[in-house]
């Protein structure tokens, strides 16, 4: 998540919008490193991304707008929209504990994706969960749980 | 009476008999308040520089006076953030956080709440329990910076300390950072930065400071008055940049 919040600091400094390639030459970075990061902001609604062309959202602004507990309070905000964000938040609030095991939805997960990629998209989950302060992870019990 | 004043400091090693000077004769003063960036060619020095400030090492002649005090052991009132972030890897976050306040003999109540207020400060709550190698390097440096905060620090400083991070996420923590120091009520008066990155330097210090190749001697020293936030495209930015370059080169 902190590559996202550089990328949209990056794209705001460039006047809201700039040339994917243009960027990466600029970052120097490979496409390999950088896909996934404006793939990540595109998912978040921060940027749209048309014909090579890199435009910031209302949404990746706020991101990067305001104190740090400000910044922050908009991505949760913004995460909170997202189906599997959704769905995570409904598996736990489901736990009398409030605590979901990374097995149990890992099980859930694989319902959806190729099993090569649940682990990735847990190990994604968590980052933006604790990113924004929205879904925390204890590596000891290794249970998820939500960051009152 | 500067805040910080380095006076005639020189640092001479000594292997198989040989005699290295890192440092020549380096003067500079700190003020409050002031955000400094050491740049320099690599080998030259930078680092031993910084730990001279914070007392961790001694130089070979001259001296440091901080707040008109001669700098003579570690001084607790210096910080420091590192390049590697120089986290301990069996303890939670909190608890390196908490790692400096032992030193203030503070009393664990009060630890707590310190540690708390500075976690949240840095955006790292819900965190508190993970290890560090749980968490992406960005974060790590938030936990580097939470730790260098909660000591209350009077000068803080950073040695590289966004060069083993991705050019995005650095881009982040950078700013973060300027964040923090706009707060007013937030440690500390002052910072000195040592960084390879020139448009890092022109971006966040207000002076500069040049270090030739060793034994290092202060080339130049050029204030930056950009308004800030600073606009990196803008001409008066390349420029400031292409001043320091040409001053290296």
């Amino acid at each position: 998540m902190s590559k996202v919040i550089g990328l949209l600091e990056v794209v705001n400094d460039e006047g809201g919008e700039c040339e994917t390639v243009e960027l990466a030459n600029d970052l120097r970075l490979d496409a390999e490193s950088l896909l996934p990061v404006t793939d990540a902001a595109e998912l978040l609604g921060f940027i749209t991304i048309s014909g090579g062309r890199m435009t910031l959202t209302p949404a990746g602004k706020k991101a990067i707008t305001g104190t740090i507990l400000q910044r922050r309070e908009s991505v949760k905000q913004r995460l909170m929209t997202l189906p599997t964000i959704k769905k995570v938040l409904d598996l736990i609030q489901a736990k009398k504990n409030k605590r979901l095991p990374k097995r149990a939805l890992a099980r859930v997960l694989s319902a959806e994706m190729p099993r090569s990629q649940v682990e990735s998209n847990i190990k994604r989950l968590i980052n933006w969960g604790r990113h924004s302060g929205l879904i925390g992870f204890n590596a000891d019990t290794d249970e998820l749980f939500i960051i009152s | 009476m500067s805040f910080l004043e380095v006076k005639n400091v020189s640092k001479t090693f000594e292997e198989e008999g040989r005699k290295y000077t890192v440092l020549g004769n380096i003067s500079f003063s700190v003020e409050k308040d002031e955000f400094i960036a050491i740049v320099g060619p690599s080998g030259c020095g930078k680092s031993i520089l910084l730990r001279i400030l914070s007392g961790i090492d001694l130089p070979s002649s001259g001296q440091v006076l901080f707040e008109n005090e001669p700098i003579e052991t570690s001084n607790p009132r210096v910080a420091t953030i590192f390049q590697n972030f120089a986290l301990l890897p069996w303890m939670t976050v909190e608890e390196n956080v908490e790692l400096g306040l032992y030193a203030q003999k503070m009393p664990s109540d009060k630890r707590k709440i310190t540690v708390e207020k500075f976690i949240n400060i840095v955006g790292l709550d819900g965190v508190e329990n993970a290890y560090p190698r749980e968490l992406s390097g960005g974060m790590k440096q938030r936990v580097g910076i939470a730790r260098a905060l909660a000591v209350d620090p009077a000068l803080i400083v950073m040695d590289e300390p966004f060069s083993s991070l991705d050019s995005l996420t650095a881009t982040n923590l950078r700013e973060e950072l300027l964040l923090l120091l706009q707060d007013q009520s937030l440690p500390p008066d002052s910072l000195v930065m040592v960084t390879h990155n020139i448009e890092e330097a022109v971006y966040m210090a207000d002076r500069i400071i040049v270090l030739s190749n060793p034994p290092a001697r202060i080339i130049a020293q050029l204030k930056i008055s950009l308004p800030r936030p600073r606009d990196m495209k803008s001409e008066a930015f390349v420029n400031d940049v292409d001043k320091v370059y040409s001053l290296m080169t």
